[in-house]
C-alpha cells in the first residue's frame, strides 16, 4: 500500500517536471513577433491589502531584500537610501504615495526607468502579461497617478510611476 | 350530694333525710307532748287539788264558826263533839296543804293560818270553858264577840289570802301549760313546715339530678349509639373491602405459587448454565495467556513503528530545510528573469528574443516556486501527519501496556468467575430447594388466606348485626331521653 502511494507520488512529480520542461521548450519554438505584439507585461503588487500593478516598462529593475539605511527627513514618504547597481537612489514608500498608512516591512524596491528613484512596498504579487485588450481608462480620474485599470477577475488598477515621479518633484522643498 | 353517687344512693339519702325528719318531728313532738302534760299535770294534780282543800279550809272554817255557834246556843255535848270532829277535819286539811305546800309563799301562808287557827281554837276553848261552867248564853256570847269573832276575822282572811295565793298559782299554772302547749304547737308546726320544706327540696333536687345525669348519660348512650352505627357501617364496608382484598391475595397468591415454581425450574437451569460457565471460563484463562502473549509482541511492533515515525518526522524536517533553498532560488531566478525582462525590453528590438528566453525563465521559476509551496504544504502534511502518527502510536502503545495489565485483570477475574461460578451453582441450588420450601409455605398460606376470608365474612356478618343493635339501641336511648326529659319528648 505504501509503496504503490510512493510509486504515484513520484509519477505525479515525474509527469510535472516533464510539463515544466516542454513549456520551457515551447517558448522556444513559438514566433517571437506573434506573441509579443498584442500583450503588455505588468508587475502585479499590493498596497495596504489593495491590489494593484506597475507597467513592466516603467520599471528599470525589481530586488528583494535590499537594505534601506534610514535618512532624516520631514517627508513621511522618504524611508532612506539604498544602494542600487553600484549607484545610491532615495527609497519612496509607494502605499503612502499612494495615500495609505506608511508599510512596516519594505521587502520589495522598484527602481523607475524615467529616474534614479526606488519605491519600495511590501508584497509582490508576480508578473503578468495580459491581451492590451484587459487594459482600460480608469474611470476614477481623482488620482493623477492612477490612468488605467486591468480588467481582470478583481480589478487591479495601474500605477502610472512617471505621474508618482512627477507628484514627488512637485511636493520637494525648492532649492535656492 | 355528690355526682357519682349512684341513684340508689341519693334515693335513699333523700328517703333518709326525710325520715329522720319524721323522727326529729315525732321526738319534738313527743317532747312538747310530755311538757304539755307535765303542766296540765301539776294544774290537775297539785294546784287544782291545793285549790279545792283551800276552798275546803274556808268551808271547814265557816262549818266551825257555825259549830261553835251552834254549841254556844245549845250547850249540849254533842255538839261540841262535832265541833272537835270539825276541828280534826280542818286540821286534817290544813295538815295536808302544809305537806303540799310547794312554793315557800305557800308554807307561809299555812303557817298563818295555821297560827290563827290555833290562836281560834284556843279562844273558842275558853269561850267554851266559860260554856260549861254555866255562864249564861249572853255572857258567852258577848264574850265570844269579843275574843273570838276578830280572830275568826284574822283567820278567814288568812285563809282567803291562801285561797286568793292558790288561785293565782293555779291561774299561772295554766297559763304556763297553755303556753307550753303554744310553744309546742309552734315547734311542731315549724318542724313539719320544714320537714315539708325539705321534702320538697330533696325531691326537687333529686328530681334534677336525676334528670340532668340520666339525660345525659342517655344522651351518651345515644351519641355512642349513633358512633357504634357509624363504626358498625364502616366495619361492614371495610369487611367487604377486606373481603375482596382476600380474594385478590388469594389469586395473586395462586400466582406466586406459579412463579415459585418457575423460579425453582429456572434455578435448576442457572445451575446447568453455570456449570457449563464454569468450563468455559477455564478454558477461557488459557485463551487469555495467549492472548496476553500475543499483546505483548503487538508493543514491541508498536515501538518500532513509533521509531520508524520519529525518523521520517526527521527527514521530513531536512527535506523542509533544502525545500526553502529551493523555493528562494525559484524566487531569485523569478527576480531575475524578471529583471532580464526589463532589460530586454530596454534593449529594443535586439533584446526581444532574450525576453522570450527571461519570460520563460520567468514561468519556469513560477512553475518551481508554486511546486516548492506545493511540496512544502505535503511535507507539512508528511510531518502533521507523522505527529499524528507519533502521538497515535504512542497512544496505542499505552493503550497496549493497559490492555495487557487489564488482560492481566481479566485472567485473574476469570479464575475469579470460575469460582463465583462454583459458588452461584451451589446458590443456584440452594434457591431451587429454597424456592420449593417456598411454594409450600405459600401453599399454607393460601389456605390460611382462605380462612381469613371465611372469617371476613362471618365478621361481616356479625358486624351487620352489631349494626341492627346499634339502631335499635339508638332508638331506646332516644325513647329513654324522652321518659326523662320532657323537652326531648318535645
Amino acid at each position: 500500500m505504501r509503496g504503490e502511494a510512493l510509486a504515484t507520488g513520484d509519477g505525479r512529480q515525474t509527469d510535472r517536471a516533464r510539463a515544466l520542461r516542454e513549456a520551457f521548450d515551447r517558448g522556444f519554438a513559438e514566433t517571437p513577433a506573434t506573441a509579443m505584439a498584442e500583450q503588455t507585461d505588468l508587475l502585479a503588487l499590493s498596497l495596504a491589502g489593495h491590489r494593484f500593478a506597475i507597467r513592466l516598462g516603467e520599471a528599470a529593475g525589481l530586488f528583494a531584500d535590499r537594505k534601506v539605511t534610514p535618512a532624516p527627513t520631514a517627508m513621511r514618504e522618504f524611508r532612506g537610501i539604498a544602494g542600487v547597481r553600484g549607484a545610491l537612489v532615495p527609497v519612496y514608500d509607494l502605499a503612502v504615495l499612494m495615500g495609505y498608512a506608511p508599510a512596516e516591512h519594505l521587502r520589495w524596491l522598484l527602481l523607475a526607468r524615467e529616474a534614479p528613484v526606488a519605491f519600495a512596498f511590501d508584497t509582490f504579487d508576480g508578473q503578468l502579461r495580459l491581451d492590451s485588450a484587459v487594459l482600460a481608462p480608469h474611470q476614477d480620474q481623482t488620482r493623477d497617478t492612477v490612468r488605467e485599470v486591468a480588467r481582470l477577475d478583481t480589478p487591479r488598477p495601474v500605477i502610472h510611476i512617471p505621474s508618482v515621479i512627477a507628484a514627488l518633484r512637485r511636493r520637494m522643498p525648492k532649492e535656492g | 350530694m355528690r355526682r357519682e353517687w349512684t341513684f340508689g344512693r341519693k334515693i335513699a339519702i333523700g328517703l333518709t333525710i326525710k325520715a329522720l325528719l319524721t323522727i326529729i318531728m315525732a321526738i319534738v313532738a313527743l317532747v312538747t307532748l310530755q311538757s304539755v302534760v307535765t303542766s296540765k299535770d301539776k294544774v290537775i294534780n297539785v294546784d287544782g287539788p291545793l285549790m279545792v282543800r283551800a276552798t275546803q279550809l274556808q268551808t271547814v272554817r265557816q262549818q266551825l264558826v257555825s259549830g261553835f255557834r251552834n254549841y254556844l246556843l245549845s250547850g249540849v255535848q254533842d255538839d261540841l263533839d262535832a265541833l272537835q270532829d270539825t276541828r280534826k277535819t280542818f286540821a286534817d286539811t290544813l295538815a295536808d296543804l302544809k305537806a303540799d305546800a310547794a312554793t315557800e309563799q305557800g308554807a307561809k301562808l299555812v303557817d298563818a293560818i295555821s297560827a290563827q287557827y290555833d290562836n281560834y281554837n284556843k279562844a273558842t276553848d275558853t269561850i267554851a270553858q266559860l260554856r260549861q261552867n254555866g255562864t249564861d248564853i249572853a255572857t258567852a256570847l258577848a264574850a265570844y264577840k269579843d275574843q273570838v269573832t276578830p280572830i275568826g276575822t284574822t283567820l278567814s282572811a288568812a285563809i282567803t289570802d291562801y285561797v286568793t295565793f292558790r288561785q293565782n298559782e293555779l291561774n299561772a299554772s295554766q297559763d304556763a301549760s297553755t303556753k307550753v302547749a303554744q310553744q309546742a304547737e309552734m315547734w311542731i308546726g315549724g318542724i313539719a313546715v320544714a320537714a315539708v320544706l325539705l321534702a320538697l327540696f330533696v325531691a326537687v333536687y333529686l328530681t334534677r339530678s336525676l334528670t340532668r345525669q340520666i339525660g345525659a348519660a342517655v344522651g351518651h348512650v345515644q351519641s355512642s349509639s349513633a358512633e357504634l352505627q357509624s363504626a358498625a357501617n364502616q366495619q361492614a364496608s371495610g369487611m367487604k373491602e377486606q373481603t375482596i382484598s382476600m380474594n385478590e391475595i388469594a389469586t395473586t397468591i395462586s400466582e406466586l405459587l406459579a412463579t415459585s415454581r418457575q423460579i425453582a425450574e429456572s434455578s435448576q437451569r442457572v445451575a446447568q448454565i453455570a456449570e457449563q460457565t464454569a468450563t468455559s471460563a477455564r478454558s477461557g484463562d488459557s485463551t487469555v495467556d495467549t492472548a496476553q502473549m500475543s499483546i505483548e509482541g503487538i508493543r514491541r511492533q508498536v515501538d518500532q513503528i513509533v521509531n520508524h515515525m520519529v525518523d521520517l518526522g526527521k527527514k521530513s524536517q531536512q527535506i523542509g530545510a533544502v525545500l526553502d533553498i529551493v523555493a528562494e532560488l525559484a524566487e531569485q531566478t523569478n527576480i531575475l528573469s524578471i529583471n532580464a525582462t526589463i532589460e530586454a525590453a530596454g534593449a529594443g528590438e535586439n533584446g526581444k528574443r532574450f525576453a522570450i528566453v527571461a519570460d520563460e525563465i520567468r514561468k519556469l521559476a513560477d512553475r518551481v516556486g508554486s511546486s516548492a509551496k506545493e511540496v512544502r504544504s505535503l511535507i507539512d502534511d508528511v510531518r502533521s501527519s507523522v505527529n499524528t502518527t507519533v502521538m497515535a502510536t504512542e497512544t496505542g502503545s499505552k493503550a497496549v501496556e493497559t490492555g495487557s495489565r487489564q488482560f492481566g485483570d481479566v485472567a485473574s477475574a476469570f479464575k475469579a468467575i470460575a469460582d463465583l461460578v462454583a459458588t452461584t451453582t451451589e446458590a443456584a441450588r440452594e434457591i431451587e430447594l429454597s424456592t420449593k420450601q417456598q411454594a409450600t409455605a405459600v401453599e399454607q398460606v393460601n389456605l390460611a388466606i382462605a380462612n381469613v376470608t371465611q372469617a371476613a365474612r362471618e365478621t361481616e356478618a356479625s358486624t351487620s348485626q352489631t349494626l341492627e343493635t346499634a339502631s335499635l339501641l339508638a332508638s331506646t336511648s332516644g325513647e329513654l331521653l324522652r321518659l326523662v326529659q320532657a323537652k326531648a319528648a318535645a
